[in-house]
This record gives structure tokens, C-alpha cells and sequence, in this order.
């Protein structure tokens, strides 16, 4: 009995587990930027300044390539992310071409049957949110801030754009997608990575709930304290 | 238990051939013992029906005592009913009640056609197996007892997994069809021992493409496959065989 030869060729994309590791390990990355991200945002908290030199500094690392090297990275994990969740998904359809008339689940989650559509929410967002905040398309008029020290004003931007409902209740409910989305995958990367056995078992059962609990109360904290005046300009 | 005969409404899906449409048809059992297994239940429902000269339910079945694998039915969309660790053929009527109604399905999955009403072609599963689910062994005289030290944690975890009786509830009960928990159980039972160490590289390898070859979907981790499963299979099966295939896929060819 020999191994299939041409696995290597096939890619690790074209077979089930490859792909579901592909996502697990992008996935892994993804997550870390994501909490990343929402420490980082905690800085709002310790006014303008901490915030503003925070995100000049990042922007200067390296004469600035480090934040580009950091980007093309992450993009790159999120292409192959999708790329292999939309591969699955119409894999995973295809599989039952027929439906149930009747079918009753035990043990499964909401969270981890609506992956995809969470997942493209996500997406969607992420786009926004870029166009939003990296970009300045979306409120042009206060992403173009300058702070007393000539640097770009990223405190002002944020508070200015959660002060318009509309724009927090928006970001109240994409958070709410990312943590349902965190929820299920967290704990599901262990998984997929073989590591949700013995000892560790429970802690992993929890820490996918548990991350997405925490990424959600930092990110929806943030227009809603500005929806609520506790964080003003 | 009471002995009073009950009465039964059933939704039956019936398809005359494979590929050819199917719908529901409903019977109705005026008569049914608490006594009766699931199946003699149907038996009486067919013995019915051709007594009237109409075709009769086509379902799977053979040992009808839990152990070979032959017997199926989504049962108000859970496969084997809604009795944990029970096969269908070990539901009994007891578990219903007079005046219920029960909605009976084949296995649906692309890999496991529907051959005749509730009846499907699961030999895909043969397949897979045929595929890497097997050590390579010198025939010859019987060795001698005990000539292979085994550990007992290790026994006793192989002989859970080879406790799977290959039936295809894991498949049925998937939101994606995969059959991870089958090749899982496949896999680990074989690699938890020494003879089956020998082989493991190229049977995860080639057991994961036959598997991807025959259409089954991919685990998302929903765990309904080990919920549903007569012989109550971990999901930990599918955590071996992920490290498993991650093990043969960076290691160096053999």
C-alpha cells in the first residue's frame, strides 16, 4: 500500500483536512490580530494622546514597512481563510443534495450552523471598517484630523464617527457577528489542529465562548461609551 | 409497561428506484404492541401492504441485534430514533406513544444514493475501507498468545473505536455529510495498535482521499455525529485523525 503520491501536488486545499487546517492556522492568526486590535483600542480610554502616539508609532516601525509587511500578511491570511471556507461550504452542500424533511439536532450550536453567513458578515465588515478608518471614505470629514503634536488625530476620528448612531448601532451588530463567529471557531481551530483531547478538553470546550465574550464587551464598549457621553470630545 | 396495543401514524418516504422522485406516503397501524421492535413494526406494515398487493417498504436489516451495521432510518430526524447509543433495530415501540405520528427517511447523503425507499447504497463506506482500513500480516501458523505485548490503555481505546459497526448514522446526522467520525474510528482503532502502526502514514492519506473522492462533506466540528452514533464513538476519533493526517503529511515518504 503506497500513499498517494500526488498529494503534495493536489494541495493541502484540495483535500478536506488541508483545507481545514489551512483555515485553522489562518484562522489562528486572525483571532490573535482581533484581540490585538481590541487591547490596542483600549487606549481610547487613556485619551487622545496615548491613542494618537500609539498609532504613529505603529505607523513609524521600520520607516513604516512593518505595518505594510503586516497588512499584506493579514489580507493574505484572510484570502485564504474565505478561500477555503467558500471551497468547504460548497463541498459540505454538495454532500447532502437532498434535505431532511425532518431533522432534529442534539448537539450542535447556532453559532457553529451559521458559520458561513457570520463569516460573510464579518467580511463585509472588515471592508467597512477599512473604508472606515484606514481609508477615511466613509466619514471623510473627521479622518482627516490633526492632533497639537501634527500627528493623525485617531482619537478624534473614533469618537467623531461613533457619535452618529446610526454608524455604533452598526458596529454594536457586526461585533455581535465576529463573537458568534468566535464563539464556534475558536474552540472548532483546536479541534481541526487535533488538540481538543484529555486534560485540555474542557478549557478548549470554553475558551472559544470565552475569547468571543471579551473581544465583544472591548469592541462594543467603545460606541457605546461615545453613544453615551461618557467619552466625549 | 402497559400492553395495550397503540395506534400509529407513519410518514414514509418512498422512492421507486434510485433517481427517481420520491414523496412522503402516509400509513396508518391500528395495532401496534409497545412490545415491538421498530422494525417488526414495519414488518407488520408490509405484510399489510402485500396482502393489499401494494409494494412494500424497502429497508435495510439484518442481525437485528445492534451489531452489524445493516439497519438505518432518520426516525423524526434523528438517525437509529431518538434513543441514545440504540441502532433502530433495537428501538422498541415502548419509546412511543398511542396516536403519535413518526416521519421515517433514508440516510441522505450524495455519497449514500438512495437504491429503493428507505434503503440507500453505503458502499462507499466499503470502499473507503478497501482503500487503507486493514494492517498487512504474514499468514501462516496462529502466533502465540501474548507474543504482542499491547498496553491496556492502548487496547482499550482500539477496541472502543473498532467498536463501529460502519452503519453510516455519523453521515446521516451530519450537517455536512462528512464521514470524518467513521474514517476517524478507522483510523485510530488501526494506529492505537502495533499492527497497525506498520501502514499508518499511507492509510490516513489514502483513507482521507477515498473519503473526499466518494463526496462526503468536512467536519466542522458540530459533534452530532458522536451524538447520534449506536456505539457512542468520541469525536475524539476525529482529533486523532487530524493528527494523524498532520503526522503523514509533514513526515518524509516512506
Amino acid at each position: 500500500m503506497s500513499a498517494p503520491s500526488n498529494l503534495a501536488a493536489r494541495g493541502l486545499l484540495n483535500s478536506t483536512i488541508g483545507a481545514k487546517i489551512v483555515m485553522a492556522l489562518t484562522g489562528f492568526v486572525l483571532v490573535g490580530f482581533v484581540v490585538q486590535h481590541m487591547v490596542a483600542n483600549l487606549q481610547l480610554y487613556a485619551g487622545p494622546d496615548a491613542l494618537n502616539s500609539y498609532a504613529a508609532g505603529l505607523k513609524g516601525l521600520g520607516g513604516g514597512s512593518v505595518v505594510w509587511l503586516g497588512r499584506a500578511f493579514l489580507l493574505a491570511c484572510l484570502g485564504l481563510h474565505v478561500a477555503a471556507a467558500i471551497k468547504l461550504g460548497n463541498r459540505n452542500r454538495a454532500a447532502r443534495p437532498a434535505r431532511y424533511a425532518v431533522q432534529r439536532f442534539r448537539q450542535t450550536t447556532y453559532a457553529a450552523r451559521f458559520m458561513l453567513l457570520t463569516g460573510f458578515v464579518v467580511l463585509f465588515f472588515i471592508a467597512y471598517h477599512i473604508a472606515h478608518f484606514t481609508v477615511g471614505v466613509v466619514q471623510p470629514e473627521s479622518f482627516s484630523v490633526v492632533d497639537a503634536a501634527g500627528r493623525h488625530d485617531v482619537w478624534r476620528m473614533v469618537v467623531a464617527g461613533f457619535r452618529d448612531p446610526l454608524t455604533a448601532t452598526l458596529y454594536v451588530i457586526a461585533n455581535v457577528a465576529v463573537a458568534v463567529h468566535l464563539s464556534h471557531s475558536v474552540t472548532s481551530m483546536f479541534a481541526t489542529l487535533g488538540l481538543s483531547v484529555g486534560r485540555y478538553k474542557p478549557m478548549i470546550e470554553r475558551i472559544g465562548p470565552a475569547v468571543a465574550l471579551v473581544v465583544l464587551l472591548g469592541n462594543i464598549s467603545f460606541p457605546l461609551t461615545v453613544l453615551l457621553g461618557l467619552v466625549h470630545l | 409497561m402497559s400492553d395495550e396495543t397503540m395506534k400509529i401514524t407513519l410518514n414514509v418516504w418512498r422512492q421507486r428506484a434510485a433517481g427517481a422522485p420520491g414523496s412522503f406516503q402516509t400509513y396508518t397501524l391500528d395495532d401496534v404492541s409497545p412490545h415491538m421492535s421498530f422494525l417488526e413494526m414495519l414488518d407488520v406494515l408490509n405484510e399489510r401492504l402485500l396482502a393489499k398487493g401494494e409494494d412494500p417498504v424497502a429497508f435495510d436489516h439484518d442481525c437485528r441485534e445492534g451489531i452489524c451495521g445493516a439497519c438505518s432510518l432518520v426516525i423524526d430526524g434523528q438517525p437509529h430514533g431518538p434513543r441514545r447509543g440504540t441502532t433502530t433495530c433495537q428501538l422498541h415501540m415502548r419509546s412511543y406513544r398511542s396516536g403519535d405520528t413518526i416521519t421515517i427517511e433514508p440516510w441522505r447523503a450524495a455519497a449514500f444514493p438512495v437504491l429503493k425507499d428507505l434503503m440507500v447504497d453505503r458502499g462507499a463506506f466499503d470502499r473507503v475501507i478497501a482503500s487503507g482500513g486493514y494492517i498487512s500480516v504474514h499468514t501462516g501458523g496462529a502466533p502465540d498468545a501474548n507474543a504482542l505485548p499491547i498496553g491496556k490503555k492502548s487496547a482499550d481505546e482500539a477496541f472502543d473505536y473498532a467498536a463501529c459497526i460502519g452503519c453510516g448514522a455519523c453521515v446521516a446526522a451530519c450537517p455536512n455529510a462528512s464521514a470524518m467520525l467513521f474514517v476517524g474510528a478507522k483510523v485510530a482503532h488501526l494506529a492505537k495498535l502495533p499492527q497497525g502502526t506498520v501502514e499508518a502514514r499511507s492509510r490516513v492519506l489514502n483513507m482521507v482521499q477515498a473519503m473526499d473522492t466518494e463526496g462526503f462533506g468536512a467536519c466542522t466540528n458540530h459533534g452530532e455525529c458522536s451524538a447520534v452514533c449506536p456505539k457512542e464513538i468520541p469525536l475524539k476519533a476525529i482529533m486523532t485523525l487530524n493528527r494523524e493526517f498532520i503526522r503523514a503529511t509533514v513526515s518524509a515518504e516512506e
